[in-house]
């Protein structure tokens, strides 16, 4: 397959990282999701953030797109504290930020391409640049072929490849991916985890969460084992089972 | 911001077709409100320009006592002046008084002697003031008798009274209706487009453009509306002027004209309630659905 550049130039030269220092964030029904979470990622990371559900992953994936603000701490996103950041400011550092997520989000009365140009449209992407992107990234998810099918025509591995475009379509230099490989098979996981890794190896900093151990495991990379709501494993290159089977109370 | 215009039009009118429904429900509303608010406007200006024109007729005539020199009648009129509530007066000699008598007659008087006294127009600074002036005038003893239309004027003012509240309670009650039909119609378009929505703010869609088609729609409701109800009302009232005119000529309508200025203050109106609608529609979702 053909590559293409991932992340223009402008992205490529600030050093972006994510630092969560002392993040504590407590839901409106009193439950805590997160507790004294002190981590940082670096760019170009590949980070997996295991643990079982309702512990906190996707919480932690919240707080860096800012759907949701710390009750405690901070969450630095290149520089940048998002928690206090203006609201006016939310849609510029999202712009920076591909969020994938386990059902897709696709708009299943668009085509997968107009999926992508509704959303570079979204951003103001200039008109002639719009359909050049979508191609680029449909190619790059290996999807180029299929671009004027419905979503509804396509298997959920092919769902999630668009799903996947359209995060990537903007140039993010971050991506997050909350449970991607949730409703698919592991053969189309393996997949779907090859193909994130390749838009890290070209610059951009990913960070997954999952509880697919054959996902975590195929790629050798760090892993965040959150429990409870606590980080209680950082494996700079890790497997699952050697970050998870050693929390407390497991 | 001309593509964030076109994409907000498309959005806006593919809104409108896939409830079409509901936003024929929402027009129609604001169309009907919208008419009757301007029929209330319209019949209120009416009642207003009636009101004023028989309370600015509305005079006291006060008869001076036959027994006055025409010196002490002057100086009655130079008293009645100088009351702080009185415009204008207007000394009527008896002779004239005696010469208008026979003319309205249409026969000589000749012979006969002139039983009118001098009289005395009084206008007051206020309709309401009318009676007040007639009683403190009433008092004096160089005054003979004292004619005033207090009744008419009295139930002249209780109607425009009853005509302006009437009309402003039912406008604001009415518009409060419309306001409510647009800000559902709005609701439900939004709650219909909440993964639209959700993925634009997603990957970084501005606030006003992801408001801007919702607002085009409110907007479309409160224009359509207001050129429904304006439409409805203009024959309506050209037809009213000509039938007063023909046959109530004492009580002359406000020119037709008056629909234009009308017409232009309902689909401003029409604008603002619709627009205002759409917004706090748009920020009880926003509140809801995407709190951060």
């Amino acid at each position: 397959m053909e590559t293409v550049p991932c992340i223009p130039p402008r992205a490529m030269g600030a050093r972006f990282v994510i630092h969560f220092e002392h993040v504590s964030f407590t839901y409106d029904n009193d439950v805590e999701a997160l507790h004294d979470v002190d981590v940082r990622v670096d760019k170009g990371e590949f980070v997996f953030l295991v643990g079982p559900t309702g512990e906190g992953k996707s919480t932690f994936l919240k707080l860096i797109y800012r759907e949701v603000v710390p009750t405690a701490g901070r969450v630095i996103v290149a520089g940048t504290d998002v928690g206090r950041m203006p609201r006016r400011r939310v849609p510029h550092l999202r712009r920076r930020i591909g969020v994938v997520f386990q059902d897709f989000r696709l708009l299943s009365n668009k085509t997968i391409a107009e999926n992508i140009l509704f959303a570079l449209e979204a951003v103001g992407v200039a008109r002639r640049d719009m359909r050049r992107r979508t191609y680029e990234v449909l190619r790059q998810v290996g999807l180029a072929y299929r671009m004027d099918a419905f979503p509804a025509e396509l298997s959920a591995g092919e769902q999630q490849r668009v799903s996947i475009a359209r995060a990537v379509a903007n140039y993010p230099a971050i991506l997050l991916a909350d449970e991607p490989t949730g409703n698919l098979d592991p053969d189309t996981s393996l997949e779907i985890v090859m193909l994130l890794r390749d838009i890290n190896i070209r610059g951009t900093t990913v960070i997954m969460a999952t509880h697919d151990r054959e996902v975590v495991d195929s790629v050798n990379k760090r892993v965040i084992c959150l429990h409870y709501g606590r980080i209680v494993r950082d494996v700079p290159r890790g497997l699952y089972y050697a970050a998870y089977d050693q929390a407390p109370g497991e | 911001m001309l593509r964030t215009t076109e994409f907000a039009l498309r959005q806006a009118l593919a809104n409108i077709r896939r409830h079409s429904l509901m936003s024929f429900a929402a027009t129609s509303t604001v169309a009907l409100a919208l008419c009757i608010v301007g029929a209330a406007g319209l019949i209120l200006l009416n009642v207003n320009l009636w009101t004023r024109r028989v309370v600015g007729e509305a005079e006291i005539y006060v008869y001076a006592d036959r027994g006055l020199s025409r010196a002490d009648a002057l100086a009655l009129q130079h008293k009645i002046n100088s009351l702080p509530q009185v415009a204008q007066t207007d000394f009527v000699p008896r002779e004239e008084a005696y010469n208008q008598l026979q003319a309205s007659l249409r026969r000589s008087l000749r012979g006969l002697p002139n039983p009118l006294p001098d009289a005395i127009h009084v206008r007051t600074r206020d309709a309401s003031q009318v009676a007040q002036v007639a009683a403190i005038v009433r008092k004096w003893p160089q005054v003979e008798r004292v004619v005033h239309a207090e009744q008419t004027i009295k139930m002249l003012l209780t109607v425009r009274h009853i005509v302006s509240v009437g009309s402003v309670v039912a406008s604001v009650l009415l518009l409060l209706a419309a306001m409510l039909i647009v800000h559902n119609t709005i609701r439900l378009t939004l709650i219909a487009r909440r993964r639209e929505i959700g993925i634009m703010q997603l990957v970084g869609a501005t606030p006003s453009f992801v408001a801007a088609p919702f607002l085009l729609e409110g907007a479309f409701h409160g224009a359509v509306g207001a050129v429904i109800a304006l439409l409805l009302l203009a024959p309506g009232y050209i037809y009213a002027h000509r039938v007063f005119t023909r046959s109530l000529s004492f009580f002359p309508l406000a020119p037709p004209g008056v629909v234009v200025d009308c017409g232009a203050l309902l689909v401003l109106g029409g604008l603002a309630m619709s627009c205002l609608a759409t917004v706090v529609s748009l920020a009880r979702f926003m509140r809801r659905y995407h709190p951060a």
